[in-house]
């Protein structure tokens, strides 16, 4: 019994070593390489002196990204001394961001360079503070006053708030495009030489799906936010909101906003759609049982690698003959660092990544499309598009990127939220567009006129 | 007379002096908060402007004017009744099991029904999440061997709030088992074994010993399942669903932490912070006034 006792005892010590130990590992080989850039910083005759701590925020996990930030890190913190970069992942996408931002900067601890979704801009440019690369731009001497014009137009649009302050430079760029499972395609007999390329033909292919076979004929992604509403809503031609007096009003229940809303609705209705929300949606048609896909470009490549189908991708499908208007979704870098010295280490760090090299390896990484014209026309660039023919359709409709807009002011956030709940409950049948549509846009703009 | 006067004083001087740094601490960390969030409860702040706006009463008047008021609250009324269900009748009624009609391997019930309890709550909820994917989960391609469709339960309203209960009780059923059946089993074997010699059916054995005998145990299980239950079932919530659909899965907890972190609506928060304090200080006084006599203390 005593002997016993002590085997289960060791064995229980064991597991717990194990477990523990093995957490240790993981964290400890990342920790391991950039704290032997620090030693090597710190072993240079006299100068340095510790490096300045530089945080960075993102949103790219493990399975997104996430990796070649950490490589990034490592090679920025090896090859000088004076700064150590700090990357850090935060849960809950942009709202997680701006969240943990405000909860840092109430404790008077702000990160030196975050990722911003672009829906952000005017809730982030009003509510915190940083500093406008433009600035930066002016005082380095390494940098040409033109760097700005190296990137796309519309791009810089989308960083730049409506004073015209530029408030951080364009980085992570997605467009909504259309996935196509080939092989449930020919299974419902559509025709995968002529791809849809308007919705009516998108919903009437989804229902032949699932009419003909027994998978789903069409998911529409659906994470927090509303970014595939909006890519539908202005391209029937109506808007998520207008800009009227310097003051934001919301304007998506006008009669294009309810079509299209309805529209979706109805399909879901007829069985041929299916409304789910989050990651379901992307392992759904991952796991082969969904026809059509709507979403980020920026899932491509978790897409092409865990599914084992045909998969091709297409532009987003218009309206009959009106024109696309897709809302750029992803992020640009603004610099929140407080200090002058971690400003410096800031502006090195965004510098870094928004090079051509680091744009290139960066879309090799996630899928995002580079904002910059001369990434964009380089040989490299058009040869990994070859190689990479689901990136093609995005690459395409960088041209078509509009803001994605956020609702502006205090109640910005409460705002979003509504749009969620309005969109939970016309698709689910509880209300008709035509009666959530106005209703919604009717509070948020009483609550966007009572906060100011 | 003078020596015994003298003794209880300073008995009531040591007393005091003893429960000194328990009372500090409570002061610190939950009377000064309390009084805070009263205090905030009036204001209209953000979190991070220096301003605080005085606004009265207005925070707790948008409360009940708000159309969701009542959903809030009959979703939390469902959440309790579910816990209540599932993590409190029934580990009493296997805990019954577990002590008096299980001889042998009891050990390994009770090693197997807590584990679940060791896991992470984001976990469970992603395994859930799968199992219950209603296009490519596991159980929706079973419900399709049979021809069925398998509920979109996240965006059914009722059925989300089963499904959310469903993956907090993978947290909740092996505490409250191993509390239930620390309880049980501190009940004389020989009551039990007079019962059944006189041929009692088990459920008058079970509601007319068991039940009163273990009543101690069996209340504050009750009130810690109805407090750990909905704290608990927050990660699941905000992992899964963020209240959705269209608020069908808000309960009165989630809705606080929304207001305070997702809107940065603090002094909302905290008024519905106090609202739920009142509503739970109500309940507390009707189980005084009425439950607390039938309970049975052993000294």
């Amino acid at each position: 019994m005593k002997k016993l006792k002590a085997i289960q005892t060791f064995a229980a010590l064991c597991l717990l070593a194990s477990v523990t130990l093995s957490g240790c590992g993981t964290s400890g080989a990342a920790s391991g390489s950039a704290s032997g850039g620090a030693q090597s910083a710190s072993a240079k005759p006299a100068e340095a002196g510790e490096p300045v701590t530089i945080e960075y925020w993102h949103i790219n996990s493990k399975t997104f990204g996430g990796p070649t930030i950490d490589q990034y890190a490592q090679a920025f913190n090896k090859c000088q001394s004076k700064y150590k970069v700090v990357p850090r992942f935060i849960e809950g996408v942009y709202g997680g961001v701006l969240q943990n931002l405000q909860a840092d900067t109430a404790a008077g601890n702000p990160p030196a360079v975050i990722q911003v979704g672009y829906s952000y801009l005017d809730y982030f440019s009003k509510n915190f503070k940083y500093t406008s690369p433009a600035d930066l731009i002016q005082n380095d001497s390494s940098v040409s006053p033109d760097y700005l014009k190296g990137f796309k137009e519309n791009t810089l649009k989308l960083s730049t708030a409506a004073d015209g302050t530029l408030v951080g430079l364009p980085y992570s760029l997605s467009v909504p495009v259309m996935y196509y499972n080939l092989d449930i395609l020919k299974k419902a007999g559509v025709d995968t030489e002529k791809l849809p390329t308007t919705w009516d033909q998108v919903y009437s292919a989804a229902k032949q799906i699932s009419d003909k076979t027994k998978s789903t004929g069409l998911v529409i992604q659906c994470s927090k936010d509303f970014w595939l509403g909006q890519c539908m809503i202005e391209s029937n031609g109506g808007s998520l909101a207008k800009t009227a007096d310097g003051k934001m009003q919301a304007s998506f229940a006008s009669a294009e906003g309810v079509e299209a809303m309805q529209q979706w609705a109805d399909a879901i209705k007829n069985g041929s759609t299916k409304y789910i929300l989050n990651e379901e949606s992307k392992s759904a048609f991952m796991s082969g049982n969904v026809g059509i896909l709507a979403a980020s470009i920026g899932w491509s490549s978790a897409i092409d690698s865990g599914s084992s189908f045909q998969l091709v991708t297409t532009k987003m499908p218009a309206y009959g003959q009106k024109p696309l208007k897709a809302p750029a979704g992803g992020n640009f870098l603004t610099i929140t660092a407080q200090s002058e010295e971690k400003k410096k280490g800031a502006w090195e760090w965004v510098k870094y990544l928004t090079s051509a090299e680091g744009y290139l390896d960066w879309t090799k990484g996630t899928g995002y499309i580079p904002p910059r014209t001369d990434v964009l026309e380089s040989s490299e660039f058009k040869d990994y598009l070859k190689k990479n023919p689901l990136l093609q359709a995005a690459a395409e409709t960088v041209d078509y990127a509009n803001p994605w807009i956020s609702f502006s002011g205090s109640a910005g956030m409460e705002a979003d939220q509504k749009l969620l709940d309005m969109r939970d409950a016309v698709m689910n049948g509880k209300q008709t567009a035509a009666k959530a549509l106005p209703a919604t846009q009717n509070e948020i703009n009483q609550m966007a006129a009572s906060k100011k | 007379m003078r020596r015994i006067s003298g003794r209880k004083k300073r008995e009531k001087l040591l007393a005091f002096v003893l429960l000194l740094p328990v009372l500090i601490v409570f002061s610190v960390f939950m009377f000064w908060p309390l009084i805070q969030t009263v205090w905030l409860s009036l204001y209209d702040w953000n979190m991070v402007s220096p301003e605080k706006h005085f606004v009265g009463f207005a925070n707790y008047t948008a409360i009940f004017q708000d159309g969701s008021f009542v959903q809030i609250l009959k979703n939390t009324g469902l959440y309790v009744l579910l816990f209540l269900a599932i993590d409190f009748a029934v580990p009493y009624l296997v805990s019954c099991i577990l002590a008096f009609a299980v001889k042998k391997m009891t050990a390994f019930y009770k090693s197997a029904l807590f584990l679940p309890s060791l896991l992470s709550l984001v976990t469970a909820a992603l395994i859930f999440s799968w199992l219950f994917n209603p296009i490519a989960g596991p159980l929706s391609k079973l419900f399709a061997l049979f021809g069925q469709r398998f509920p979109n339960w996240a965006q059914t309203n009722g059925l989300v709030i089963v499904v959310l209960s469903i993956i907090t009780s993978w947290k909740l059923f092996g505490y409250n088992l191993i509390v239930l059946l620390a309880g049980v089993s501190s009940i004389p074997l020989e009551l039990i074994e007079t019962a059944r010699l006189e041929k009692t059916p088990p459920l008058e054995v079970f509601f007319r010993i068991i039940l009163p005998l273990s009543s101690s145990t069996g209340i504050y299980t009750l009130i810690i399942t109805i407090v750990w239950g909905l704290q608990w079932v927050f990660t699941p919530i905000n992992i899964l669903t963020a209240g959705g659909p269209d608020k069908g899965s808000l309960n009165i907890i989630y809705e606080v932490y929304d207001q305070a972190f997702t809107f940065f609506n603090t002094g909302k928060a905290s008024a519905w912070g106090l609202v739920t304090l009142l509503l739970f200080s109500a309940l507390l006084f009707l189980e005084f006034r009425y439950v607390e006599k039938g309970i049975y203390y052993e000294n």
